[in-house]
C-alpha cells in the first residue's frame, strides 16, 4: 500500500505517538470481574429465564394475597372443594379457603424459610470451611473428620428428629434445615481457601506481613465470593424442597399457617377427588425450585474463573 | 524448484465479545523442500495462528480465515473441508504442539495414541502397527520402547512426552513437520536433546520443517531461513546470516540487542520501549510504529512495501525507501549506510 | 559491581524437606550453604526440580526450614517473632514469577502497591497516595493507573506493579523468583534494566532466581548452580562461564543456545543423557553421577564436599577433591 504521492515531508520523524503505558484507547469497554460476569450472565437465556421467573413469583407472594378479596385462613365451609373458577382462580380446599391466596401466601413462607436457611447455612459453612481451609494442618484434619461424620448421617432423619424436638415455625425450620445442610458450603469454601492460599498474590501478602484478618477480608474471601454466591443460590432450592418434604410428612409448618409443603399435605388426602388442590401448589413449588436452579447455573457459568481471560 | 508450501496474503481473525481481533494480517512466505524455516515472534505476532491455519486447526468460530491462499505441493488447501484436511494432517504435514503436558490424552496409552495416527493414514495389520510404533519410539530416543509402549503419559517426564509427541507427528511419515515452540516448556538441557533429535530426524527422513519459537538462540542453532513476525505481519525474512548479521528492520535489530548473550560481557541491554500491539485496533500503518525509534510520519499512515534486498532477504520498512533519511548505526551486526 | 564485603545473608546447611504421604520425602533443598554480600546480585540457576524456588521461599520464611539456618542481618530468620518479624517483612521482599497470579484481581493497582504501607502503617491519606504515585513513576507507570485493575495491564506492566509493591516498604534485600520467565523477550530486557537501575539507586541486594542462564549471567555478579536440591558450583559470573568446573555446569552452559549462527554451528555440544532423577529418590553419593559424562566409582559412594577450589570459586565434585584421580 502506498500513498498516491510520496512526498519528502512524510519521512519526517513522527512526534511521539506512543500511547501512555496502559491499554490503548481502543479498549473502550471497561471490563471488570463483575462487569464481565454480568455480561455473560445476561447472554445466558436459562439464567435470564430463571431470574425473571423468581422475580415474578416473589412479586406474586406479596401482590396476590394483598389484592385478593379472600383471607388465607378464612374458612367458608359452604364453598369447600370448589374447582378453579372466576371467583377462585385455584379453587378452594376442604375448608373452603381460597387456594389462590393460600398458595401464594404459602409460597412466600416457603421462600422465606429457604432464604433464611441459606443464610444460616452460609454463615456456618463459610466459618467452618474458611477456618478449616485457611489454617490447614491439624485444625483442618480435625474439622474434616467432623465434616465427614456430619455428612454421613442421613440428613433427613436428623431433620425429622430436630423437628420433633423444635416448635415448628419459620425460624426453627430454617435452623433445622441449615444445621443438616451446611456441609456442601463448608466444602466449597474449604476448597476455595486451599486453592487460593497458594496463589502468588496471597504469598505476596504474607511476605508483606499481612495478618489473618487482612488475608481473609481482602484476599481470600473476595476471590472466593464467586463460588460462594453460586453455592448459596443453589442451596436455596434444596432448602425449600426440604421444607416441603417435612411439612408434607406433617412435621413442618403447623396448620393453619400455610407453606407449600403443608398445602401438599392438606391436599394429598383428596387427590383422587379434587386433584386441582394439589396441582397448583405443586406447580408453584416446581417453578420456584426451577427458577433458583436456572439462576444458580447461570451464575456459575458467569462467574467461573476458568472462562475468564 | 517450486516450494513445497506457499502461503500468500493469509488473513485470519477472531471474533470476541470485545471485538474482532486481527491476528494475521496478510502474511506470505514459502517453505522449500528440505529446509528448516523458523518463524520468530512474540505474543500477538500471529505466528501460532498462522501455522495452525495451515492445517485448519483454528476453531471456527470464533476464528475465521478471511483471505489468502495456502498451497501445498501446488494444491490449494486453504478452503478444504474437515475431511480433506484430515487426510493432509499427519500424512503430509505433521504438527508437534507446544505443551506436551496438555496435548496428550491422559487416559490412553501412548502406544495407542501413536498407533491411532498410524492406522488412520496407512492400512496395516495391528501387529505391524505395533512394531512400527516401537520402531518410532526408538527413533525418537525412548529407551525400552517395547515396555514403554504400554505406559500412560503421566509416566513420562516432560522431555519424554515431547519425544512421544514428535513420534506421533512423524508416525505417518509426513513430508513437512511443523513444530510449535517444541522446547519452550522444557529445561535447557532437555531442549538441547530435543533440538538435536529434530535435526537428525529431519535429515534422516528428508523432511522440511517449520519451527515456531521466540528464542533467537534456538533459531541460530536450527534454522536455515527465518521470518520475523510482528503485529500479525511479516516484517523481515531471510536466511539466518541475513537476519542475524545483516538485519535491517528496527524490530529485528531491537530484538537482537535486547537479548543477553552468554558469550559476551554486556554493560547494558538495549531495550525496545513500549508494549506488544493491541490487535483489536491495529495501527493502519506499520505495526511497529509505536515502538520504533525511527518512526516517521509515513510509518503511521501506510503499511511499508516489501523491499527485496536479495532473492532471499526481504523486509517491510519505510526506512528502505529511497526518500528516507539515512540512519546511523551503532548496534553490533546492524546496518551501516 | 556494586557489592561490598559485608555479608547481608548467611545460609548454612539449609534443608527443606516436604513430606508427601507415607515415607515419601521430597528433599527439595538438601544441605545448601552460601552467603550473599550487601549490594550484590547473586544469581541462582538450575533446571526444574533443583530447588531454587524452594530456597527463595524458605529464605523469606514462606516455608519453615527443616533444618539449618538462615541468618539475615545477623538474626536467625526462622526464630523471629513479633516486632522483629514485622521488621523483617519490610527488610526482605519478593518478586514473583507469574504476572497473572501475583496480583489480587479484586484489588486496584493503588491498593496492591500500598498494601505494605497499610500493614506497617507507613503512610495514610494524602501521603499514602503520593507515595503510591511516586512508586508508580519509579517503575515506569503513571498516576492514571492507580485506580485500574490488574487485568487491564500487560504482563510486563504487571511485573512492574509487583516490583512497586515490593519497593513500597523500602526493603534492603529482594528475592526475584523467576521474575521474567513469563514475559516476552523484548519486555524481559525492560524489566531487567529497571531492576538494575533500582539496585543502583536504592542500594538493593538481589537474589535472582531463574533458569535462563544468559539473563542470569547478565544481571548477576555471582552465580550459583543447583542440581536436585544441592549447590554444585558457585563463582563470579565471568569466572563461571570461562572456567566452569562442574560437569553439570559445563553441560548447562553448552546447552544454552547463542543467537549467532556461526558460533552455534561450530559449537561442541555436551548432550546429557536421560532425565533428571526424581527428588523422591535421588542417587547416592553425588546426585549428578547418573548423567555425568565423567563419573567415577567414588561418585556413587561418597557425597562430594563443597570446596573453594579457585579463589571465590566453590564446587562440589570429586574431580577436584584432594588426591582425586585425573579424568
Amino acid at each position: 500500500m502506498k500513498p498516491a504521492k510520496v512526498t519528502s515531508d512524510l519521512f519526517e520523524p513522527l512526534t511521539p505517538v506512543r500511547t501512555a503505558p496502559g491499554r490503548s484507547a481502543a479498549r473502550r469497554r471497561r471490563s471488570g470481574f463483575w462487569r464481565d460476569a454480568s455480561r455473560r450472565f445476561v447472554k445466558n437465556r436459562g439464567a435470564l429465564i430463571g431470574f425473571i421467573l423468581l422475580l415474578v413469583i416473589a412479586a406474586m407472594t406479596f401482590v396476590a394475597p394483598a389484592l385478593s378479596p379472600y383471607d388465607p385462613y378464612e374458612q367458608k365451609l359452604e364453598e369447600q372443594n370448589r374447582p378453579p373458577d372466576g371467583a377462585h382462580f385455584f379453587g378452594t380446599d376442604q375448608f373452603g379457603r381460597d387456594l389462590w391466596t393460600r398458595t401464594w401466601h404459602g409460597a412466600g413462607i416457603s421462600l422465606r424459610i429457604g432464604l433464611l436457611a441459606a443464610l444460616i447455612d452460609l454463615a456456618v459453612g463459610v466459618s467452618f470451611g474458611g477456618i478449616s481451609g485457611y489454617f490447614g494442618g491439624r485444625i483442618d484434619q480435625v474439622m474434616q473428620r467432623i465434616l465427614e461424620v456430619m455428612y454421613s448421617i442421613p440428613s433427613l432423619i436428623v431433620l425429622i428428629l430436630l423437628m420433633m424436638w423444635f416448635e415448628p415455625g419459620i425460624v426453627t425450620i430454617a435452623i433445622a434445615i441449615a444445621l443438616t445442610g451446611w456441609v456442601p458450603m463448608a466444602r466449597v469454601v474449604r476448597g476455595q481457601m486451599l486453592q487460593l492460599k497458594v496463589q502468588e498474590f496471597v504469598l505476596a501478602a504474607r511476605t508483606l506481613g499481612a495478618g489473618h484478618l487482612r488475608m481473609l477480608a481482602k484476599h481470600l474471601l473476595p476471590n472466593a465470593a464467586g463460588a460462594i454466591i453460586v453455592t448459596v443460590t443453589l442451596t436455596i432450592p434444596s432448602a425449600i424442597f426440604l421444607e416441603a418434604v417435612i411439612s408434607f410428612i406433617g412435621l413442618g409448618m403447623a396448620p393453619p399457617e400455610p407453606s407449600l409443603g403443608l398445602l401438599l399435605y392438606d391436599s394429598y388426602q383428596l387427590i383422587r377427588f379434587f386433584p386441582h388442590q394439589i396441582l397448583y401448589p405443586c406447580l408453584v413449588l416446581s417453578l420456584l425450585i426451577l427458577g433458583f436452579n436456572l439462576l444458580g447455573d447461570g451464575l456459575r457459568d458467569a462467574l467461573d474463573p476458568k472462562l475468564r481471560r | 524448484m517450486k516450494p513445497i508450501l506457499e502461503v500468500r496474503d493469509l488473513r485470519v481473525s477472531f471474533d470476541t465479545h470485545e471485538g474482532e481481533i486481527q491476528a494475521v494480517r496478510g502474511v506470505s512466505f514459502d517453505l522449500h523442500e528440505g529446509e528448516t524455516l523458523a518463524i520468530v515472534g512474540e505474543s500477538g505476532s500471529g505466528k501460532t495462528v498462522t501455522v495452525q491455519s495451515l492445517l485448519g486447526l483454528i476453531p471456527r468460530p470464533p476464528g475465521r480465515i478471511q483471505g489468502g491462499s495456502i498451497r501445498y505441493r501446488g494444491r490449494e488447501i486453504a478452503g478444504l473441508s474437515e475431511r480433506e484436511l484430515d487426510q493432509i494432517r499427519g500424512a503430509e504435514i505433521g504438527y508437534v504442539f507446544q505443551d506436551p503436558m496438555t496435548s496428550l490424552n491422559p487416559t490412553m496409552t501412548i502406544g495407542r495414541q501413536i498407533g491411532e495416527v498410524l492406522l488412520k493414514h496407512r492400512k496395516m495389520s495391528r501387529e505391524r502397527a505395533f512394531r512400527q510404533v516401537i520402531h518410532l519410539l526408538r527413533s525418537v530416543g525412548i529407551s525400552n520402547p517395547a515396555q514403554r509402549i504400554r505406559q500412560y503419559p503421566h509416566q513420562f517426564s516432560g522431555g519424554m512426552r515431547q519425544r512421544v509427541m514428535i513420534a506421533m507427528a512423524l508416525a505417518a511419515s509426513p513430508r513437512v513437520l511443523i513444530a510449535d515452540e517444541p522446547t519452550t516448556a522444557l529445561d535447557v538441557t532437555i531442549q538441547a536433546q530435543i533440538l538435536d533429535l529434530l535435526k537428525s530426524l529431519k535429515e534422516q527422513r528428508g523432511m522440511s520443517m517449520i519451527l515456531i519459537t521466540h528464542d533467537l538462540g534456538v533459531v541460530a542453532e536450527v534454522a536455515d531461513r527465518v521470518i520475523v513476525m510482528y503485529g500479525g505481519k511479516v516484517v523481515e525474512s531471510g536466511d539466518v546470516e541475513d537476519v542475524f548479521k545483516r538485519c535491517r528492520h528496527p524490530y529485528t535489530r531491537g530484538l537482537l540487542s535486547s537479548i543477553p548473550r552468554m558469550d559476551r560481557m554486556e554493560e547494558e541491554l538495549e531495550t525496545i520501549p513500549g508494549n506488544p500491539p493491541d490487535l483489536l485496533a491495529p495501527p493502519k500503518g506499520c505495526p511497529f510504529v509505536e515502538r520504533c525509534p525511527y518512526a516517521m510520519k509515513i510509518c503511521n499512515e501506510w503499511m511499508p512495501d516489501v523491499t527485496v534486498r536479495s532473492e532471499i532477504h526481504q523486509l517491510s520498512c519505510w526506512l528502505e525507501h529511497p526518500m528516507a533519511p539515512p540512519v546511523k548505526e551503532a548496534v553490533g551486526g546492524g546496518i551501516s549506510r | 559491581m556494586t557489592a561490598t564485603a559485608e555479608k547481608i545473608l548467611e545460609v548454612k546447611n539449609l534443608k527443606k524437606y516436604f513430606y508427601a504421604g507415607r515415607n515419601q520425602v521430597i528433599k527439595a533443598v538438601d544441605d545448601v550453604t552460601f552467603d550473599v554480600y550487601k549490594g550484590e546480585t547473586l544469581g541462582l540457576v538450575g533446571e526444574s526440580g533443583c530447588g531454587k524456588s524452594t530456597i527463595g521461599r524458605t529464605l523469606i520464611r514462606l516455608y519453615e526450614a527443616t533444618s539449618g539456618s538462615v541468618i539475615f542481618k545477623n538474626k536467625n530468620v526462622h526464630q523471629l517473632k513479633g516486632q522483629e518479624l514485622k521488621k523483617f517483612n519490610r527488610e526482605m521482599q519478593m518478586i514473583f514469577q507469574d504476572p497473572y497470579a501475583s496480583l489480587n484481581p479484586r484489588m486496584t493497582v493503588g491498593d496492591i502497591i500500598a498494601e505494605g504501607l497499610d500493614i506497617h502503617g507507613l503512610a495514610t491519606g494524602k501521603a499514602r497516595r503520593e507515595r503510591v504515585v511516586e512508586l508508580l513513576k519509579t517503575v515506569g507507570l503513571g498516576e492514571e493507573h492507580i485506580d485500574r485493575f490488574p487485568h487491564e495491564f500487560s504482563g510486563g506492566q504487571r511485573q512492574r506493579i509487583g516490583i512497586a509493591r515490593a519497593l513500597a516498604v523500602e526493603p534492603d534485600f529482594i528475592i526475584a523468583d523467576e521474575p521474567i520467565s513469563a514475559l516476552d523477550v523484548s519486555i524481559q530486557a525492560q524489566v531487567v534494566n529497571l531492576m538494575k537501575r533500582l539496585q543502583r539507586e536504592k542500594g538493593l541486594t538481589y537474589l535472582f532466581i531463574a533458569h535462563d542462564l544468559s539473563m542470569v549471567k547478565y544481571i548477576s555478579d555471582r552465580v550459583g548452580v543447583m542440581y536436585l536440591g544441592q549447590l554444585v558450583e558457585l563463582a563470579d559470573s565471568e569466572e563461571l562461564y570461562e572456567h566452569s568446573l562442574h560437569p553439570y555446569t559445563e553441560a548447562l552452559l553448552s546447552a544454552v543456545p547463542i543467537p549467532d549462527p556461526d558460533k552455534e554451528k561450530r559449537r561442541e555440544r555436551i548432550i546429557l543423557k536421560g532425565d533428571v532423577p526424581s527428588p523422591l529418590n535421588p542417587p547416592s553419593g553425588c546426585r549428578f553421577r547418573t548423567r555425568c559424562p565423567k563419573a567415577m566409582d567414588i561418585c556413587a559412594k561418597v557425597v562430594p564436599t563443597w570446596q573453594e577450589v579457585r579463589p571465590q570459586h566453590w564446587v562440589a565434585c570429586h574431580l577436584y577433591e584432594e588426591g582425586a584421580k585425573a579424568e
